[in-house]
């Protein structure tokens, strides 16, 4: 049975750009607290920090917990200016589980973005730059010499190929993950139009500010 | 009688229509005079059949949202519209009175 005058006309795309519509509450902060944390232990393995709200950085090694943290924190807050910004304008009922749920939800893509840079090609080519640009000659390929300049023209074809290839993929799935957190505030508390647009910029621009300030509190404090 | 859907808005003007004559199939009665039509019955098929569907449900927004194979939030979204277009019949309602 569908819901009367709100059934969506394509469910492949319901299902991809609004899963909210489907799914929301305990059911979406189970799945999507899942995906964060193996999300997280994959990035402790190779060193890629979930380090701001739509933020994925190869960074300094750290405890496996140290990377879970991270993404618990930039969900965390997410979740809190997200209800705040919903009881500021929404005249509906928020329950802060549909809230939590849906923005831990929407941070499924984010996940995917780390298997784009995990690709090889992607890790050489960078790996490559970053031995250039600190003049490591450790970090060079067989052969090749330093020179940041020189960086791109050592790299073999099919390695930047892959790299530009994550790069637009990852690109792609940064503003998937926008685009859903945006739908994941709209559903959960019941906004929509320019003025719901406007605090959500608003809210996923402080949030990236305060999950950094969070992140190298929380860093700074075990010294890392 | 027939399954026709209850018309009630003017085709001419648009405005809302008014029942104006009722009738008794058994004895040929025939009332006349002008009476408003109910909330629900200015309400659409979509939005009478959610209605039934939330009382059949007890009022349990979690069973409705089960029911229709839909998040919570969407079915009690879905509701808020209805609260509101309810509020606007009923606020016409009372300025036509006036």
């Amino acid at each position: 049975m569908e819901l009367p005058e709100s059934a969506p006309s394509n469910k492949l795309k319901t299902w991809l750009f609004n899963p909210f519509y489907y799914i929301a509450g305990g059911t979406a902060l189970g799945v999507g607290l899942a995906v964060m944390v193996i999300a997280s232990l994959v990035g402790a393995a190779t060193n890629y920090h979930f380090d701001g709200v739509i933020d994925l950085h190869s960074g300094t090694p750290a405890p496996a917990w140290v990377f879970v943290a991270e993404n618990l924190i930039n969900w965390l807050v997410m979740g809190v200016l997200v209800y705040l910004a919903g009881r500021l304008i929404s005249r509906s009922r928020i329950r802060p589980l549909d809230v939590f749920g849906t923005q831990a939800l929407a941070r499924g893509p984010m996940a995917i973005t780390l298997f784009c840079v995990l690709l090889p090609g992607f890790r050489r080519v960078t790996d490559h730059l970053a031995g250039q640009l600190t003049q490591d000659p450790t970090r060079f390929p067989p052969g090749a010499s330093g020179g940041a300049l020189t960086a791109f023209a050592q790299v073999s074809l099919l390695d930047l190929a892959v790299f530009v290839l994550a790069v637009i993929l990852a690109l792609l799935l940064l503003v998937w993950t926008v685009l859903l957190m945006y739908r994941a505030f709209a559903v959960s508390c019941n906004v929509g139009g320019g003025k719901a647009i406007g605090v959500f910029t608003v809210v996923i621009l402080l949030g990236e500010v305060l999950s950094k300030v969070f992140i190298g509190a929380l860093l700074a404090a075990i010294q890392i | 009688m027939s399954n026709r859907t209850l018309p009630v808005q003017c085709p001419s003007c648009a405005r809302e229509l008014h029942v104006v004559r009722l009738g008794c199939d058994h004895c040929d009665t025939v009332v006349q005079g002008c009476y408003a039509l109910p909330v629900l019955t200015r309400l659409s098929q979509g939005d009478r059949s959610l209605i039934l569907n939330l009382v059949k449900s007890s009022g349990n927004l979690k069973d409705l949202a089960r029911l229709y194979g839909v998040s919570y939030p969407t079915v009690r979204n879905r509701l808020d519209a209805l609260i509101e277009k309810i509020g606007e019949i009923e606020a016409d309602k009372a300025h036509d009175e006036t």
